[in-house]
């Protein structure tokens, strides 16, 4: 596989969220403003890329017994990095994710992808693999995040679009909400290209 | 040969960890030392900035400047004429604006039960805490877009000049109850206030917040002016 087949494979292909239906608590938890999902989402890539690289690095020494201790570890490291990143330069948007950035470690794609990818495959495409899962995954947050947002704040990126007329809807601000998006858009995604190829 | 045979021994697994370990933690402990300061600054700042354009109203008008001029001073503004102390008895901050040797106003920080998690304010009161100046809530995890909205400038600024404190107040019982109205109605009562559709138990979880405490911080006043 070329390094681009490596990001298709893992961005759309094989999308975690829409063909593995992982990460779905996160993507459910900050898809309610825009500008979340897209720091969610960042966050993720980052972490996805770096974990993978380094666990792919050092993958002939790592005992298999402990390996899933390592990868938690090397996971847990580089989310705290994005933690302490923002908390030091963007306060404000730190403040907004709360608890979510953390949550990014109990994030089931960044051990999908360790166990299925890094810890098989060389640095450089586990790299680009965990750039592919984090894409795909960002991909979804925003799409999510654009409909709630929109209905629910009448705004996108925090810019007013909807009139002074618009009643924002309460349900698309809520959990909820992205249950039921979640679940078409999982729905148009396999009809229109999973289920007509097959 | 012999590194594979080492690698299949027990004492491996524990020294690769403990390896591993030190290394990940070494780098964020460094990594953390080297902002820790840049954090711990940011928050304060944002601290103070509050406490300052609560207690602004007055201020600006005992030294007749425009509040906007008073809060684009800091952080000389907050260092002139804002002072931290306490009110015996109680475990809160305590600020109070000070200028040409009268106390212009107090600032408490305040406490309670949100919906999802604690919530922590920022309340002004007048010198003789009778009056409720600003207030300003700066943590809180309630639901965005419903609870959340607490901290948006029309529901904040309804508590602005309302005088809580009862006509017959007795010990522990000197503040009057809230009262809420629908949204978007306006009030024909002093201690009315418009709840937010949708986040019932958030708004009442404010108004019980600020009763709580500022009965508390009342009795903790009358023990400093009537020892």
């Amino acid at each position: 596989m070329t390094k681009k087949d490596i990001f298709i494979v893992s961005a759309f292909k094989e999308n975690s969220v829409w063909r593995q239906i992982l990460g779905i608590c996160s993507a459910l938890a900050v898809t309610n403003l825009m500008m979340n999902s897209l720091i969610m989402g960042l966050g993720v890539i980052f972490c996805l890329a770096l974990s993978g690289f380094t666990i792919s690095l050092i993958r002939a020494w790592i005992p298999r017994s402990v390996r899933m201790m390592v990868q938690t570890l090397i996971i847990a490291a580089y989310v705290i990095i994005v933690d302490i990143f923002l908390q030091a330069n963007l306060p404000l948007i730190s403040k907004q994710l709360g608890p979510y950035v953390g949550l990014i470690i109990t994030n089931c794609i960044l051990m999908g992808r360790a166990e299925a990818f890094a810890s098989q495959n060389k640095p450089l495409d586990s790299l680009i693999d965990g750039v592919g899962a984090g894409a795909g995954y960002t991909l979804v947050l925003l799409v999510i995040s654009f409909i709630r947002e929109l209905f629910g704040f009448g705004s996108i990126f925090g810019i007013k679009i909807m009139g002074s007329w618009w009643t924002n809807w309460s349900i698309m601000v809520m959990a909820p909400s992205a249950f039921f998006i979640l679940a078409m858009l999982i729905w148009i995604i396999n009809v229109k290209f999973y289920k007509a190829k097959a | 040969m012999s590194d594979k045979s080492f690698k299949d021994t027990m004492l491996y697994p524990i020294l690769f960890m403990l390896a591993a370990c030190i290394v990940f933690v070494g780098v964020l402990a460094i990594m953390y030392r080297g902002s820790e300061a840049k954090i711990r600054a940011y928050k304060q700042d944002s601290y103070q900035k509050i406490v300052l354009s609560l207690l602004s109203e007055p201020l600006s008008q005992a030294l007749s400047m425009k509040p906007f001029y008073l809060l684009q001073d800091y952080p000389n503004a907050y260092n002139t004429y804002i002072t931290e102390s306490s009110l015996p008895g109680l475990d809160r901050r305590v600020f109070y604006a000070k200028a040409e040797d009268t106390i212009l106003g107090y600032c408490v920080d305040i406490g309670g039960k949100g919906l999802w998690g604690t919530m922590r304010a920022l309340v002004a009161m007048s010198p003789d805490f009778k009056t409720i100046k600003g207030l300003a809530i700066y943590e809180q995890m309630e639901t965005p877009g419903l609870g959340a909205r607490i901290g948006e400038e029309w529901f904040l600024a309804q508590f602005n000049d309302i005088q809580v404190l009862k006509l017959d107040g007795n010990a522990g019982n000197y503040i009057n109850d809230f009262e809420y109205i629908p949204e978007g109605q306006t009030a024909s009562k002093p201690m009315q206030i418009q709840q937010i559709t949708g986040a019932t138990i958030t708004s009442t979880s404010v108004t019980r917040m600020l009763k709580d405490e500022l009965n508390l911080t009342y009795t903790a006043y009358l023990r400093q002016v009537q020892p």
